[in-house]
């Protein structure tokens, strides 16, 4: 698989395809909501009968970043693609379900060689993840994705508010894979995980851990005052705790009673752990190497970095870095997402992607 | 948690009342009613489920603290132990103590015997220069006879010079040569007698001088008389410190034996303490239940339930 790129500043799609030729599909991305009909209407129009989603963030091709206007990734060469949408995503996405079945019907599924990139709206990505997982764990195909920064997502020339609109892929050359890079880790030493004894997963709030309240929990763990919980964040993540992994739940904020509010919610018995700031070079290095160990040579990567990491990393003056990093081992594009979806998780702070071999 | 269908859901009255209502509803609307009746179950089992976890944690961490301590036990028991081996060792050491005084005792006495020997040879020769002294003044009175009898003899000397003198006198002028050799005899009797006193002097003068020597020598004699007994007295204490020395070693038998004792009962103890962490550590690997999905599991089936009750709720 093979990418192609344009972007405009001005938010022209003419200026932004015109480089582009013969896609298999089109990923792309704007810096606002009101930019996003049009904009799917002018690729559909430029491109009829090809696969296109999109939604709204910054986007990254290679060493390029973009945060104004709009940036069409195209994707051609030995794949086969179908895009479609899950709507009323937050209430009752499993009604669409036949969709994703189809989709992966049209592309003559594989399991190792089929994946599904998605990009949901902001707000639905639980429910959205949770549907479209249950699908796709059980066929064996892998999911990566992430959150547009708008209520509307854009699928196949149409704009739909509360959706997840999804591409399945399927590699007519080879693997593809979906990988998760945490760049927060487990304290070294008298690691605490703490169970949530109360929660209200659907305001986004933990309200106690361990019975204890969640804010007291925290300032008391890392030893700082409750004004400092919203931007320790950037440091010290919760780590949600399932299996032998752990995704990352970024704080936005706490409340007058105690309660920690989050941008992923968390259920009452789960675990978590509060995390460290690690490596983040070595990291990157070492998701570089998994892949490269996985596929040999990967092809391309299409990935979705957190909006909190990439303030990150821009604070950490690391940000062109990371980006010249990874376009070092592999043709590499995505969008930054206010939430990423990797396989059965909604998660934050948190680079995903599919890595096609 | 999810209600029973929002819009649709009646306030509870009285029990009679209530069943009404659910029958009313089961009648309208069968599949709702059966969805809501789920939601209410799966929300029981979820608390229910909650309620187990705390309690498993619970015991969970109550056993490890229990195997903690059993493993902090086991550790002052070996402390223990090595306490014991400690002992054991400063006996042996004590022991090895015990073997050097002995040595050292040993060698003392064999020096305090050949001391003692020097000593008695050293006595005897002081009593024979005693009997030397004896016999000296048997000389020294046998020298004092012989010089009475020379003292006689000069004397009897002095006095037939004398008669000599007279007869020569009365013989006049022939008996003139006469008298000078009676004069002669004369002041040889004198110079006999002169010799004689000077020799009882200096016999004298040899008596004060071996007296004194004499006494010196009783004084030595008693005095190594004195040390002799001292040195008995002294070889007597280095038996007594060889015979508390030895009996030290009955000391560390015994407590090598009480050692030993005390070292089984521990053991014991301590396999007792590893079986019984054994078992708590079987017990907690049996109780490491992944309780990690327990949220993730009841997540997703709200999810599903919640959207199968949103789909009822759309239907005519």
């Amino acid at each position: 698989m093979k990418f192609a790129y344009g972007s405009s500043k001005t938010g022209n799609v003419a200026e932004a395809v015109k480089n582009i030729t013969s896609p298999a599909a089109l990923f792309f991305s704007v810096a606002s909501e009101d930019m996003l009909e049009r904009t799917a209407a002018e690729i559909e129009k430029a491109f009829p009968g090809v696969a296109s989603i999109g939604g709204v963030g910054q986007a990254y091709t290679d060493k390029q970043f973009f945060d104004a206007g709009i940036t069409v990734i195209a994707m051609r060469e030995d794949i086969r693609v179908a895009a479609d949408v899950l709507e009323q995503a937050s209430v009752m996405p499993v009604k669409y379900i036949r969709r994703l079945e189809n989709a992966v019907k049209a592309v003559g599924g594989e399991k190792g060689k089929t994946a599904c990139f998605d990009i949901c709206s902001a707000g639905a990505d639980v429910r959205a993840v949770t549907t479209l997982s249950d699908y796709l764990c059980r066929a064996g195909y892998d999911l990566a994705g992430g959150t547009s920064n708008s209520s509307s997502v854009a699928c196949n020339g149409k704009v739909y508010k509360d959706a997840c609109a999804f591409f399945i892929f399927r590699n007519l050359k080879g693997k593809i894979k979906s990988y998760k890079e945490n760049i927060y880790v487990h304290p070294q030493e008298n690691e605490k995980q703490f169970m949530v004894t109360e929660a209200n997963p659907k305001e986004y709030r933990i309200r106690t851990l361990e019975n204890m309240s969640a804010e007291k929990v925290y300032t008391s763990e890392l030893g700082i005052s409750r004004d400092k919980i919203t931007t320790q964040t950037f440091k010290n993540p919760f780590g949600h705790i399932c299996d032998s992994d752990t995704y990352i739940i970024s704080i936005k904020g706490v409340e007058a009673d105690g309660s920690i509010t989050t941008f992923r919610p968390a259920n009452k018995m789960d675990f978590l752990t509060i995390l460290s700031m690690g490596d983040y070079r070595e990291v990157v290095q070492d998701t570089v190497s998994r892949i490269r160990r996985d596929l040999g040579s990967a092809s391309a990567v299409l990935s979705v970095n957190c909006l909190f990491r990439y303030i990150m990393f821009n604070d950490e003056h690391y940000w062109d870095s990371y980006l010249a990093e990874m376009s070092r081992s592999f043709s590499h594009a995505g969008m930054v997402g206010v939430g990423e979806h990797y396989n059965t998780q909604f998660v934050n702070q948190t680079m995903c992607c599919l890595a096609f071999e | 948690m999810f209600g029973l269908f929002g819009k649709k859901e009646k306030t509870k009255g009285s029990a009679g009342a209530a069943e009404l209502e659910k029958r009313a509803d089961f009648d309208k609307y069968p599949l709702g009613y059966a969805l809501g009746s789920a939601c209410k179950v799966v929300d029981e089992l979820a608390e229910d489920v909650f309620l187990t976890t705390q309690k498993m944690r619970y015991a969970n961490d109550q056993l490890a603290g229990l195997q903690n301590d059993m493993v902090n036990l086991q550790g002052e028991i070996s402390a223990l132990d090595d306490g014991f081996h400690d002992i054991t060792a400063a006996a042996d050491q004590f022991s090895d103590v015990e073997a050097e005084i002995d040595q050292s005792v040993m060698e003392a006495q064999g020096q305090m015997d050949q001391l003692k020997q020097d000593s008695n040879a050293l006595q005897d020769n002081f009593r024979n220069m005693t009997k030397t002294f004896e016999m000296l003044q048997g000389a020294l009175d046998k020298i004092r006879n012989s010089l009475a009898g020379i003292s006689e003899v000069a004397d009897q000397t002095d006095l037939l010079a004398l008669n000599a003198s007279i007869e020569a006198a009365r013989a006049g002028e022939q008996g003139k040569g006469f008298a000078v050799v009676a004069e002669e005899v004369g002041k040889l009797a004198k110079m006999s007698q002169d010799m004689v006193e000077g020799i009882h002097a200096s016999i004298v003068e040899v008596e004060r001088q071996s007296n004194e020597l004499n006494k010196f020598i009783q004084a030595s004699d008693e005095a190594m008389l004195c040390n002799i007994k001292s040195m008995e007295r002294t070889s007597r204490y280095f038996d007594d410190v060889k015979k508390s020395v030895s009996g030290t070693v009955e000391v560390r038998d015994a407590i090598e034996g009480a050692v030993e004792r005390n070292r089984a009962s521990v053991r014991t103890v301590q396999d007792s303490l590893g079986a019984t962490a054994g078992v708590y550590s079987d017990i907690i690997d049996r109780m490491d239940i992944d309780d990690s999905r327990k949220g993730v599991l009841i997540e997703a089936f709200q999810n599903i339930i919640e959207q199968a009750v949103a789909m009822v709720e759309e239907l005519p």
